[in-house]
C-alpha cells in the first residue's frame, strides 16, 4: 500500500451505476487510477465515456457505486457530507465548461466565495484573492461583474476561483469547451503555468490539442481506462508543438 | 375563436402540469378573491335599499324640523293623510324604544314591536308570506289587538305553519296573529322590528299593560303613539314643489300643536334613512360609504398582496418559459398573440380562483351570520350577509382584476423576449436569478402590506380586550340580575309590584345572597339622553340653574342597590327607607364625577341638582351622599350619574343579587328560577345572568370584537398570503439557483452556509418590509386612532408582536426552501445546468 499512501489521488474497482425507470447505466465499469502529487492527467474519451462521473467522483461531488477512492491517502467512502463539503473546499479546485460565476456577484467576490467557506480572515481573503487574480491576470477587473467579461476571462477567473484556496489537485472539466480556440490556448497556457507553479491538474477533454498540454493521458472508454499515457512535453508552445510519448 | 379554444385547452393543460404552482396559486387568489367577496357582500349589505320593498326609490320621509320634538301626532297624519296633498298614499310607524315581551307557550323573550299604520304592508308593496295584513278598523283604538310576525320571529318561535290564528302574548296582552312577512323584509328600513301591531294597539300593548296611564293633555291622540311619516309622493310632482305645498300644513299644525311646534318650525321631504326611517339620509349613506371603502380598501390590499404574489411566481416560472415562448415566436407567434395565450392561462386561474374564492366566501359569510345573529342588539340581527347576484357579478370582476394585476406583467416580459438569444444553447457562463431586485421589491411591498394589516389588527384587537375588560374595582362575576315581567302575566301594576317585592324579600334571605337592590331598569354605568343642573331650591319656579352635562343617568335603586352592586360610598349616606316616602323630602346620592362638577373639592352634600329633558326639569334634589363613578361600556366619556330612591309605586323588575360564593353564581340561578316559579309561576323570567356576562353581550363590546374579529381575519390572510409568497418565491428562488447553489456546494459550502444563505436574503427583505409596514400600520392607527379604546395608537405591544409574528412567518416560510436548498445534490445540481 505504500504507493497508495504517495499517490494524491488512488482509485480501485470504481464503479458508478445510474439507475433510471429501470435501466441501468455504467457509467463507471472498475476503474483503476492513482494520480501523483504535482501531475497533470488529461482524462479523454468520447462522449459518454465516463469523463466527467470520473471527475465528479474524483472532486468528491458524487460518490461510487461501488469500489474505493483514497485522496491524499485518506478514504473518501465514509466521510459525513460536512466532512466532503469540507475537503471539496479545501483541497479540491474546479474548473467547469460552462465557468459557473454567479451572475450577482463581482469577479472578487466570485473568487472570494470558497475562502468565505472556509472562514479565512477577511485580510487574508482579500490577500488571496488578489494573488489568485495576478496569477491569471484579472486584478484589473475585480470590481466588474462576470457578465462584463469574454468568455476566455471568464475561465480565468473561474481558474483564479479554482485555485484560490490553494487546494491539493485541481479537477478542471472540459475547461475550454465553450471558448473559442485563442481564448482556449489562453486558459490552456494558464493551468500549464498552474502546473509548473506546482498544482496538481486533472483535466477532462476530449480534444487531443489539448490533452497534449498533460503530462499524462488517461483515454476512457465505455466505463473503462482503456489506454494510460505518460507524455513528456518538450516546449510549452501548445497547439501543433512537439510531444514526445513516454510510455 | 378557436384560437381562444385552443388557449383555453392549453392553458388547462399547462396548470395540470405545474400541479404545485397551481395549488399555491388557487389559494393564492381564493383567499384574495374571497376576502373580496365577504368584503363586497358586507358593503352590499350597506349599501343596497330594503329589500322587497317596492319602488323604495319613491318613498319620501316627511320630517318636522326645528320642533320640541320630531315625530308626529297621530292626529296630524291623519289631517297630512286626508289632506291629498303631495302624497299619492303615506303610511304612520311608531316605534317603541321599550322592549317588548313576547310569550308563545314556555318561550319568552323580549322583542321589538313597531306601531304601524294599516295600510304598511300595501302600502310598502308587500304582501305577507301567510296571513294577510292589518286592517282599516285595526288601525283604530279599541279593535282586538293583532299583530304580524316577521319571518325571523315565526322562524325563531317554531316556524308553525299554522301560526297565523294563534293567540300569543305581547306585554301581557293576548294578541292574535294574521301574518307572517315574507323572508327579508324587514320593512321600510334595512333595520326592522320583530313584529308589527296596528296603531290602535298601542294603547293596550304598549301602554296600559305597562301600568302606564295615557296622557290626558294629548286629547284625542292619547290613545296613539307618536308616528314617523312616509309618503309616496303623487305622481309627477317633484320633491321641492311637494316640499313648497306641504308648508300649507305647517300654519295649522303650528296652531294644534302649539306645545311642540315652535314658530320657526317646517316640514321637509327627503328620503327615508335606510337603517333608521327619520336618519338623515345623506349622513347614513357617507357613514355607510366610508365604512365599506374601508372592508373594500382592506380586502383590496388582500387582493393585492394575492397579486404581487402571483405575478411573482409567474416570472420565475416564465423564466423556464422564455425558450419556449422564443421558439412560439419563431415559428411566427406575434407579440400580442403570446400576450393573449398567456392572459388566457391568468384567466383560467384567476376564474378557477374565484370558484375556490366563492367557496370561502359562502364560508365566510355563514361565520358572519353566526357572529351577527350573537348580538344582543335585535336591530343588528336584521343583517344577514348573504351571496347573490351582484356578488357573483363582483366576484367576476374581482376575477377580471386579478388576472390583469398578476398576469399582464409577466405576459408583456415573456412577449419581449429574444428570440436569437433564448433560442441558443443555454451554456452560458453566468448564474443569475431572473428579476431578482424587482422580485425583491415586491416581497418588500407584500410585507410591508401584511405588516400594515397585522399591525391594525393587533391594535384592534387589543382594543376590544381592553373593552372587554371589567374595571377591576366593580367585579362582575358575582352579580347576578334577575329581570322578571310580571306584567306580562297579565298582573295590574299593583300586583305585579307585590310580586317583585316578594321575590325580593324570598331572595334576600337565601344564604347565597350576600346583598340585594332593586331597580326599574337595567344599569351598569354609562350615560343617558339627559341633562343635569345645579339649582337653588326655587328653580322650578324660575330660580338659577347652572347647567351640568348633556348626557347622564338617572337611576331609580331600591332596598341596598350599592350594598349589592359594591359601589363604595365616599362620602355622605346611603338612602333609608324614609327617603322613598311619598311626601319626603327628594334626596339624590350623585357619583364622584358629578360632586366634582358641582364642586371641585368634590364635597357636594347639601347641593341641589335637577335633571330633564326635552325642556322638562324635575324637582331639584338635595345631595345626600357622594359613590364611586361606575364606568360605562366602551365610552371614554365620564358621564355623570345620579341616583334617586325607588318610590313604594314604582315597579322595579330588575333585582340586582349580589353572591356570596362567585362560584355558586350558576347554581343560585336555577335556584332563583326555582324560587320565581314557587312564588309565581306565571311570571315570566326574562332573564338571569351575571352583570359580567350582560355586560360581554353589550352592543358597543359586540361591535369592539366584530370589528376585532374581521381585522383578524384580514390580518391572518394578508399574513398567511406574505407566507405563501415568501415561501413560492423562496422555492422557486432555489430551483432558478440549483445550479448557483450546486457550485456554491462544489466549491464546499455546507449544508448551514447554504441554509443561511437563503435565509439572509429573506432576512433583509423581511426587515425592510417590515420597517416600512410599520410606518404605513402606524400612520394608518394614527389616522384611525377615534376607534381605538384604551390602546395608543403607537402601542409598544402591537408593534412588538406584529414585529414577532412577521419574523416568525417569514422564518417558518423561509425554512422548507431554505432546508430544500441546502439538500441540493452538486452533482445533480451541475447536471440540470
Amino acid at each position: 500500500m505504500s504507493g497508495v499512501q504517495e499517490a494524491l489521488i488512488q482509485v480501485e474497482n470504481l464503479h458508478r451505476v445510474f439507475v433510471t425507470d429501470e435501466v441501468e447505466t455504467h457509467a463507471l465499469a472498475g476503474i483503476h487510477l492513482s494520480i501523483a502529487r504535482g501531475e497533470y492527467v488529461a482524462i479523454s474519451g468520447p462522449s459518454g465515456c465516463g469523463k466527467s462521473t470520473l471527475m465528479a467522483i474524483l472532486g468528491l461531488l458524487d460518490t461510487p457505486s461501488e469500489g474505493d477512492y483514497w485522496l491524499d491517502g485518506r478514504p473518501v467512502a465514509s466521510l459525513t457530507p460536512s466532512e466532503r463539503a469540507r475537503i471539496r473546499n479545501r483541497r479540491v479546485g474546479f474548473i467547469f465548461q460552462s465557468f459557473n460565476l454567479i451572475g450577482d456577484l463581482t469577479v472578487h467576490q466570485n473568487v472570494e466565495l470558497p475562502l468565505l467557506y472556509r472562514r479565512v480572515p477577511s485580510a487574508q481573503r482579500r490577500q488571496w484573492v488578489q494573488e489568485a487574480l495576478d496569477r491569471v491576470g484579472m486584478s484589473h477587473r475585480a470590481k466588474h461583474y462576470p457578465a462584463q467579461l469574454s468568455g476566455g476571462q471568464q475561465q480565468r477567473v473561474a481558474a483564479a476561483r479554482a485555485v484560490v484556496g490553494r487546494p491539493a489537485i485541481l479537477l478542471a472539466d472540459e475547461p475550454t469547451g465553450n471558448l473559442d480556440s485563442n481564448s482556449g490556448r489562453a486558459v490552456m497556457d494558464m493551468l500549464a503555468e498552474l502546473h509548473r507553479e506546482g498544482t496538481t491538474i486533472c483535466m477532462v477533454t476530449h480534444d487531443p490539442r489539448y490533452a497534449g498540454y498533460a503530462q499524462r493521458t488517461i483515454h476512457l472508454f465505455d466505463g473503462r481506462i482503456v489506454d494510460d499515457d505518460m507524455a513528456v512535453q518538450k516546449p510549452q508552445d501548445s497547439l501543433g508543438g512537439t510531444v514526445e510519448r513516454r510510455a | 375563436m378557436t384560437t381562444l379554444w385552443q388557449d383555453v385547452r392549453y392553458g388547462f393543460r399547462m396548470l395540470a402540469k405545474n400541479r404545485g404552482f397551481t395549488a399555491i396559486a388557487l389559494v393564492t387568489l381564493a383567499v384574495g378573491i374571497g376576502a373580496n367577496t365577504i368584503m363586497f357582500t358586507m358593503s352590499d349589505l350597506l349599501l343596497r335599499p330594503p329589500t322587497k320593498v317596492k319602488e323604495p326609490e319613491q318613498l319620501m320621509y316627511c320630517a318636522i324640523q326645528d320642533a320640541l320634538f320630531p315625530w308626529f301626532r297621530y292626529s296630524a297624519y291623519l289631517t297630512l293623510r286626508n289632506s291629498g296633498l303631495v302624497f299619492s298614499d303615506c303610511l304612520a310607524q311608531g316605534d317603541d324604544a321599550r322592549p317588548t315581551t313576547l310569550v308563545h307557550g314556555n318561550s319568552v323573550g323580549q322583542v321589538r314591536a313597531a306601531y304601524v299604520s294599516a295600510n304598511y304592508f300595501s302600502f310598502l308593496g308587500v304582501a305577507p308570506a301567510q296571513g294577510r295584513g292589518f286592517l282599516p278598523a285595526e288601525e283604530r283604538q279599541g279593535s282586538g289587538p293583532v299583530m304580524v310576525l316577521t319571518h325571523r320571529t315565526w322562524r325563531r318561535l317554531g316556524a308553525d305553519p299554522n301560526m297565523v290564528g294563534q293567540f300569543l302574548r305581547v306585554n301581557g296582552v293576548s294578541c292574535q296573529v294574521v301574518g307572517i312577512a315574507p323572508e327579508g323584509f324587514t320593512g321600510a328600513t334595512f333595520i326592522g322590528p320583530d313584529l308589527w301591531l296596528p296603531l290602535g294597539s298601542h294603547l293596550a300593548v304598549a301602554d296600559l299593560s305597562r301600568g302606564r296611564p295615557p296622557r290626558a293633555d294629548l286629547g284625542p291622540d292619547r290613545d296613539y303613539p307618536s308616528v314617523h311619516l312616509v309618503g309616496r309622493l303623487q305622481p309627477g310632482l317633484s320633491r321641492s314643489a311637494a316640499q313648497a305645498q306641504l308648508q300649507a300644513l305647517v300654519a295649522r299644525f303650528k296652531r294644534e300643536y302649539p306645545r311642540q311646534w315652535k314658530p320657526n318650525s317646517s316640514l321637509a321631504l327627503r328620503p327615508p334613512g335606510r337603517f333608521f326611517i327619520d336618519a338623515d339620509v345623506e349622513q347614513e349613506q357617507l357613514s355607510a360609504t366610508l365604512f365599506s371603502l374601508v372592508l373594500m380598501g382592506v380586502s383590496g390590499v388582500i387582493l393585492l398582496i394575492a397579486c404581487l404574489n402571483l405575478a411573482n411566481m409567474l416570472i420565475i416560472q416564465g423564466a423556464a418559459r422564455r425558450r419556449e415562448m422564443a421558439v412560439r415566436m419563431a415559428l411566427g407567434g406575434g407579440r400580442w398573440r403570446i400576450i393573449q395565450q398567456l392572459l388566457v392561462e391568468s384567466a383560467l386561474l384567476a376564474l378557477l380562483g374565484g370558484i375556490l374564492g366563492l367557496v370561502l366566501a359562502f364560508w365566510g359569510t355563514s361565520i358572519l351570520r353566526a357572529w351577527i345573529g350573537s348580538v344582543q342588539d335585535a336591530e343588528l340581527r336584521c343583517f344577514r350577509p348573504s351571496l347573490n347576484v351582484r356578488v357573483l357579478v363582483a366576484t367576476l370582476g374581482f376575477c377580471l382584476v386579478a388576472t390583469l394585476l398578476f398576469g399582464l406583467r409577466p405576459a408583456q416580459w415573456l412577449s419581449r423576449c429574444d428570440i436569437a438569444g433564448e433560442m441558443k444553447d443555454s451554456a452560458g457562463g453566468v448564474l443569475g436569478s431572473v428579476r431578482r431586485r424587482r422580485r425583491g421589491l415586491s416581497m418588500v411591498g407584500q410585507i410591508a402590506l401584511a405588516v400594515a394589516l397585522v399591525l391594525s389588527a393587533s391594535l384592534l384587537t387589543r382594543s376590544a380586550f381592553q373593552l372587554m375588560r371589567p374595571d377591576p374595582r366593580f367585579p362582575l362575576e358575582d352579580k347576578l340580575v334577575v329581570q322578571i315581567d310580571p306584567l306580562s302575566a297579565g298582573y295590574d301594576r299593583v300586583r305585579s309590584i307585590q310580586t317583585c317585592e316578594a321575590l325580593a324579600d324570598r331572595l334576600s334571605s337565601l344564604p347565597q345572597v350576600k346583598a340585594l337592590g332593586t331597580s326599574p331598569r337595567l344599569f351598569f354605568g354609562g350615560g343617558d339622553v339627559l341633562s343635569i343642573s345645579e339649582c337653588t331650591p326655587a328653580a322650578e319656579d324660575g330660580g338659577a340653574r347652572r347647567h351640568l352635562a348633556r348626557w347622564a343617568a338617572v337611576t331609580d335603586v331600591g332596598r341596598d342597590y350599592f350594598a349589592a352592586l359594591e359601589i363604595p360610598l365616599l362620602q355622605g349616606r346611603r338612602f333609608n327607607l324614609r327617603d322613598g316616602a311619598p311626601n319626603a323630602e327628594k334626596v339624590t346620592i350623585i357619583d364622584e364625577s358629578l360632586a366634582r362638577k358641582l364642586r371641585p373639592d368634590g364635597n357636594a352634600l347639601g347641593c341641589f341638582v335637577q335633571y330633564g329633558g326635552f325642556g322638562e326639569y324635575s324637582d331639584p334634589y338635595r345631595v345626600v351622599g357622594t359613590v364611586a363613578h361606575v364606568p360605562g361600556v366602551g365610552d371614554p366619556e365620564v358621564h355623570l350619574q345620579m341616583y334617586k330612591p325607588a318610590q313604594p309605586d314604582q315597579l322595579s323588575p330588575y333585582l340586582y343579587v349580589h353572591v356570596a360564593n362567585r362560584k355558586a353564581a350558576g347554581m343560585l340561578r336555577e335556584q332563583i328560577a326555582e324560587e320565581i316559579h314557587r312564588i309565581d309561576a306565571r311570571v315570566p323570567i326574562l332573564s338571569i345572568e351575571t352583570l359580567a356576562r350582560i355586560r360581554k353581550a353589550d352592543t358597543s363590546i359586540w361591535f369592539a370584537r366584530f370589528g376585532a374579529r374581521l381585522a383578524l381575519a384580514a390580518g391572518a390572510a394578508a399574513l398567511f398570503l406574505a407566507a405563501l409568497g415568501i415561501y413560492a418565491i423562496k422555492g422557486f428562488m432555489v430551483v432558478s439557483r440549483t445550479p448557483e447553489i450546486g457550485i456554491r456546494k462544489a466549491l464546499g459550502a455546507t449544508h448551514w452556509d447554504i441554509m443561511s444563505m437563503v435565509f439572509r436574503e429573506g432576512l433583509v427583505l423581511t426587515v425592510v418590509g417590515l420597517f416600512f409596514g410599520l410606518l404605513l400600520g402606524l400612520g394608518v392607527a394614527r389616522v384611525a386612532a377615534s376607534l381605538l379604546y384604551g390602546v395608543s395608537p403607537i402601542d409598544p405591544v402591537s408593534v412588538v408582536a406584529t414585529v414577532v409574528l412577521l419574523a416568525l412567518t417569514a422564518v417558518l416560510a423561509g425554512l422548507i426552501p431554505a432546508r430544500r436548498a441546502a439538500r441540493i445534490d452538486p452533482m445533480a445540481a451541475l447536471r440540470y445546468e
